[in-house]
């Protein structure tokens, strides 16, 4: 049946459902995964359900996780609308941290109120610098940004565990930072959770993503660029410069992600700060089709799925890797409900 | 041998071929018989190359039947194509460009053998060049060999699966008119030896040159079939476009005034690091149109990038009405008065996915009005962008469709619109009409002439004799990355053309130095 | 400093040890590149091979069949990957990722599944082989002919590939498919059939390559056990030049480089040893940025390729 013919509102309407449609798949195919493994896939999504949204500390849980899957998720999202593959958010979040953390420990900590957001500026710049390896890499040499921010990914990793043993290590046995000050921790919001106001930072972010990408010229050159360098070069933008600029609002953007962790979560920087989450935004970006907008809605959606999977590990035993597992197959899904859309309703291919 | 009317080799019966709501064919007859030249006729758009890929298996017809040798058949694929006999070269060679001549031939023959029988192939393909007057290097690699060898590899490609028809594409658009009458030479030889030739073209002269007969078409629909000595160029042209055609206009007179572009010593490189400009020099005046002619692959792509900024120069100056522009930056050349239409109008002249209002300020959108400090003032570019749509009369459903949707002659229209919008001093543009109708070249032309009577130099590079000849005011050839001479427009004829093309430099004396040749 | 003979013969004996998955993993992505298919996902076909492979060494008690579980869940891997990128034409970036996530989710899930938290199950790896006679030749011996037998194929397989994609006709039909789609399509060749025969071909050598890792590495499984190699065979392709012994020796320079941890701290060098780890990184990068500029890449390489575009 073909559906060429549907008007514009009918097709918008079929647009939003495939990817809740695809989502469901997915989670009937995780199901039977479930089922492999020898658990009941409706008590481990009640589970699910329960542990994502089911009380307030349940709420925090997931909105503390959405905070930083929204961060790098723009990050990315932000970098894939113009186009510049920024695989390198983890990277670039462990390197924010870095900043933060070296900040908060010296100099901002002994500031009130500011303190806390010299920090976060730190980290931005640092997240930014981590980004504009790349940034100058691919503008200057035309290197494939993909590997280089991967690769740069396991290097921060590494940096940060070697500081964490070393140069910034606390007195003790554990291998992390000593505590940042009062000064530079981020409040938390909701008492009783651990809810910071990293997660309102999140949102103005989100807000400010948006105004720069649709509504500024900077915004409009960097997609312009991504979509199309040569038209672009040719009608006088500068090509170079947008790549980089990209990367370091991008790189800036996933810092925050690592002040968040080290100034809200974590009150300190320690090994394996992050659980991925610089990988997910990927899956996330994608699947909020790059917009703010929807990357804010998987964000939350992403977040539920992440805590809640904490309480089928807690009760059942199923590994916490199902997350991920199901955040992939969304994504792979949702791929294959994009094609199936495009090619009933007959357009182009992107 | 003469065209045996009592065997058609080919016959296509109402074809139609619809994209979506679109007939590219409706209910085409075609036949061929067999040893002759038959050309299919008709401007950009209409339907000869789609029939074409329908007869090679690339489409499959809606409607209609193909009977081959007498006998209906399906062809599903080029392949099945091939083993029919059918053979055909592309408009846009099928080469690839780092595997050599032998390999390219070689490519997806059926035969046993897991390794490649390089020896036995190059003797045969010898064999064939021999035979029918086609010089190629079986060792060498693509990217090394001239254009017009391309096309001797692609027609070899053809004759090594031994087909008896075989199909052209407009296969002249890339050859300088010796090397046209190389390959008219070649094609009569074929002819000789019993094959049957299909020639897809929209230009006249060559139609009546080498064909036997005429199958026009317009608008995916047949207007005529003829025997070529029955007819001639004008009842063709009426036939093509449905009007007579308008072979010459007014020009009309215009001062030139002073030099606003002068080109001294500039030599540049290309994307494959090998030198493309070698020491280019020329001036453009105020209110002329200098047509630079040449087929492309000499350099004209360069010159056009390096003038704008594109692309770096290697050594010498550029200057702007009195300002040396050599180092600027692409927005600071624009700034200054510079336009450029590009020839690849749809990858790079135009960012597909982007509205037409966008595409319109392409160039603007930082600078004032469009742009109140760091914010866009939507207002203002729609304001803009629908002046200029009434302006040059682009026609599209709204400023907000995606560019991709409209018409090539209406993308033209947004690149021209957005250029010329703002009196450029320089006007660059490079091959302007490839691939539009009739109507949108026409419409090409009067807006540059317009543009000349307002004071502006124009550089028209172009590969289309026929529009060079009607638009310049003085004509040079580029030819290897060097300018072969200058002539004025009334001592120029298509055979001065042609030499130039070919390597000759000459000037307004008419006295031959000849270039360097290959 | 002295350095003794035999630290130098361990760095280069282990060294070619550990170039062996890379050059696996680079020749199975040159493959799937030369077809015109940019395989990002093969960091995800290697953990699922090296999980497979360990699965089913354990469940069978045989390496061997360890081995053919890798091979066979990483060309199932890159049939997803095939079928995301060639049927359904999606942008070959986005469907490398997916299966790069989803092979890093679903083998850190279904290990934990079959094993739980806490154990740590072992399988023994595949031992060395003694060719008798050269392994005792002084220096060239060990380094040379003390290795499993994978390294040996792997080594097997540089002339038979550079003998089949240069002097054959489906080598010749795969690279035109990779320069030129076009092309191929109109002299008969499925584009789409020689695309998934690629990446899968691809899927399959990264399986070996994730398989070796646990197999014959370590003997056991870790989650993200692969740490990126995977992607520097990537970057080792292009290194490469898509060339078989370019990969080649770009694989061994690399493995070198990742042996050299282990010999720097034998060799009592003080140097903490994440900043060994990011050794492979660095390089990774610098020979991105040296190369760059020279590169032959396929033309074809990262479009989809559809027939019916007017």
């Amino acid at each position: 049946m073909s559906l060429s013919f549907a008007k514009p509102t009918t097709r918008t309407i079929i647009r939003t459902l495939i990817p809740i449609g695809t989502a469901l798949l997915a989670f009937v195919v995780t199901g039977f995964l479930l089922l492999a493994g020898g658990f009941d896939p409706l008590e481990a999504y009640g589970l699910l359900l329960k542990g994502s949204v089911g009380g307030v500390r349940e709420v925090g849980e997931t909105l503390v996780r959405t905070t930083s899957l929204l961060l790098t998720g723009l990050a990315v999202g932000f970098a894939f609308r113009c186009r510049v593959w920024n695989i390198g958010a983890e990277g670039q979040l462990y390197f924010g941290a870095i900043g933060a953390v070296v900040i908060a420990l010296t100099v901002a900590g002994q500031i009130p109120v500011f303190g806390v957001i010299i920090a976060i500026i730190f980290a931005m710049i640092f997240g930014a610098g981590w980004a504009a390896i790349a940034g100058v890499l691919k503008s200057r040499l035309g290197v494939n940004e993909i590997i280089v921010t991967v690769m740069l990914n396991f290097i921060a990793i590494l940096f940060v565990d070697f500081l964490v043993h070393g140069a910034l290590k606390a007195p003790g046995f554990e291998p992390q930072s000593a505590l940042i000050p009062l000064t530079s921790q981020l409040p938390i919001l909701i008492e009783g959770t651990r809810l910071h106001a990293g997660f309102l930072v999140a949102i103005a972010a989100a807000v400010l993503i948006y105004l720069i990408l649709f509504k500024t010229k900077t915004g409009f050159s960097l997609r312009a660029t991504g979509v199309n360098p040569k038209a672009s070069g040719y009608a006088g933008i500068n090509v170079k410069r947008s790549i980089l600029l990209t990367l370091l609002i991008s790189g800036a953007v996933a810092g925050i992600a690592g002040a968040c962790l080290v100034q809200g979560v974590n009150d300190r920087l320690l090994v394996g700060i992050s659980p991925g989450y610089g990988f997910i935004a990927i899956i996330i970006a994608l699947l909020g089709r790059e917009h703010p907008l929807g990357i804010t809605f998987v964000a939350i959606f992403f977040g539920a799925l992440m805590s809640g999977a904490n309480l089928m590990y807690q009760t059942m035993g199923i590994p916490v890797a199902i997350a991920e597992t199901l955040q992939a197959l969304v994504l792979i899904f949702a791929l294959v409900g994009e094609f199936f859309a495009r090619w009933k309703f007959k357009e182009a291919p992107k | 041998m003469a065209p045996d009317s009592k065997s058609k080799v080919l016959e296509m019966k109402g074809i139609t071929k619809k994209f979506g709501d679109l007939s590219a064919n409706n209910n085409v007859d075609f036949e061929l018989f067999r040893g002759e030249i038959h050309g299919l006729l008709g401007e950009n758009g209409a339907g000869k190359s789609t029939l074409m890929n329908v007869l090679y298996g690339l489409y499959q017809p809606t409607h209609g039947e193909i009977h081959v040798q007498g006998k209906r058949e399906i062809i599903k694929s080029p392949l099945e194509a091939i083993d029919l006999g059918i053979g055909m070269v592309h408009q846009h060679f099928m080469l690839t460009q780092t595997h050599t001549v032998t390999e390219n031939v070689l490519l997806g023959l059926k035969s046993k053998g897991f390794f490649l029988p390089f020896d036995s192939a190059e003797k045969k393909i010898m064999d064939l060049s021999k035979k029918y007057g086609l010089q190629v290097n079986p060792k060498a690699k693509i990217w090394q060999i001239s254009v017009g060898e391309q096309q001797r590899v692609e027609i070899i490609k053809a004759l090594y699966r031994d087909v008896d028809i075989l199909i052209l594409d407009e296969p002249t658009s890339v050859l300088s008119p010796q090397e046209v009458n190389s390959l008219f030479a070649t094609l009569k030889s074929m002819v000789d030896q019993g094959l049957s030739i299909i020639f897809i073209t929209h230009k006249l002269d060559e139609v009546m040159q080498v064909s036997d007969r005429v199958t026009v078409l317009r608008d995916g629909k047949v207007v005529g079939k003829v025997k070529t000595l029955d007819t001639n160029k004008e009842e063709l042209a009426n036939m093509m476009v449905g009007r007579p055609l308008i072979t010459s206009f007014e020009k009309g007179s215009v001062e030139a005034t002073k030099n606003i572009l002068e080109i001294k010593n500039v030599r540049a490189k290309n994307d494959r690091n090998l030198i493309a400009l070698k020491d280019i020099s020329l001036d453009v005046k105020g209110g002329e149109i200098l047509g630079i002619a040449g087929v492309d692959g000499n350099g004209q792509s360069e010159l056009a990038e390096v003038l704008t900024g594109i692309r770096k120069t290697l050594g010498g100056k550029i200057i702007l009405d009195g300002k040396d522009i050599t180092k600027l930056s692409t927005q600071a050349i624009r700034n200054l008065g510079v336009a450029y239409t590009p020839e690849d109008r749809m990858n790079v002249g135009i960012i597909l996915e982007y509205s037409v209002s966008e595409n319109l300020v392409l160039d603007k959108f930082s600078s004032s009005p469009f742009s109140k400090g760091l914010f866009m003032n939507q207002s203002e570019i729609d304001k803009y962008a629908k002046k200029l749509v009434s302006d040059f009369g682009i026609r599209t459903p709204s400023i907000n469709v995606p560019a991709k949707q409209l018409s090539g002659g209406n993308l033209q229209k947004i690149v021209l619109a957005r250029e010329l919008s703002s009196n450029p001093k320089l006007i660059i543009v490079h091959n302007p009409t490839n691939g539009l109708d009739v109507g949108a070249i026409e419409y090409v032309h009067q807006t540059l002439i317009e543009n000349r009577k307002k004071g502006a130099a124009i550089l028209l590079i172009s590969t289309e004799l026929e529009e060079i000849l009607s638009l310049s005011d003085r004509i040079t050839v580029l030819y290897e990355g060097e300018l072969m001479g200058m002539v004025p427009r009334a001592e120029v004829d298509i055979e001065k053309m042609g030499l130039m093309m070919g390597g000759s430099k000459l000037d307004s004396n008419s006295q031959e130095s000849k270039g360097e040749r290959r | 400093m002295v350095i003794e003979i035999a630290v130098i013969v361990t760095l280069l004996a282990s060294g070619l040890g550990l170039s062996t998955p890379l050059l696996f993993a680079a020749l199975g992505e040159k493959i799937a590149e030369r077809a015109g298919v940019l395989n990002l996902g093969v960091e995800g076909m290697m953990i699922m091979g090296a999980f497979a492979g360990f699965m089913g060494a354990f469940i069978s008690g045989n390496i061997a069949i360890g081995f053919l579980f890798g091979i066979l869940t990483g060309a199932v891997m890159a049939s997803l990957m095939a079928f995301l990128n060639v049927t359904l034409r999606t942008n070959q970036l986005v469907a490398g990722l997916a299966v790069w996530l989803l092979g890093l989710g679903l083998s850190a899930f279904l290990y934990r599944l079959a094993f739980g938290i806490g154990t740590a199950p072992r399988v023994e790896p595949l031992a060395a082989i003694n060719i008798p006679g050269f392994s005792d030749i002084p220096f060239v011996g060990p380094v040379l002919f003390n290795h499993d037998p994978l390294v040996y194929i792997g080594w097997a397989m540089v002339p038979i590939l550079y003998i089949i994609v240069f002097k054959t006709r489906i080598g010749l039909t795969l690279r035109t498919v990779g320069e030129n789609p076009r092309q191929a399509d109109t002299q008969g060749i499925s584009v789409v059939r020689v695309r998934y025969y690629a990446v899968m071909i691809g899927g399959a050598m990264a399986g070996v390559a994730g398989a070796y890792l646990s197999l014959v590495m370590v003997g056991i499984f870790v989650e993200d056990m692969t740490g990126a190699r995977g992607w520097i065979a990537i970057a080792l392709v292009i290194f490469g030049r898509w060339h078989p012994i370019g990969i080649m020796g770009a694989c061994v320079l690399f493995g070198m480089v990742d042996a050299l941890q282990f010999s720097l701290q034998a060799a009592g060098v003080q140097a903490p040893h994440q900043i060994m780890l990011m050794l492979p990184y660095i390089m990774a990068i610098a020979v991105m940025a040296f190369t760059y500029k020279r590169t032959t890449q396929p033309a074809g390489i990262g479009q989809a390729y559809t027939r019916e575009e007017k």
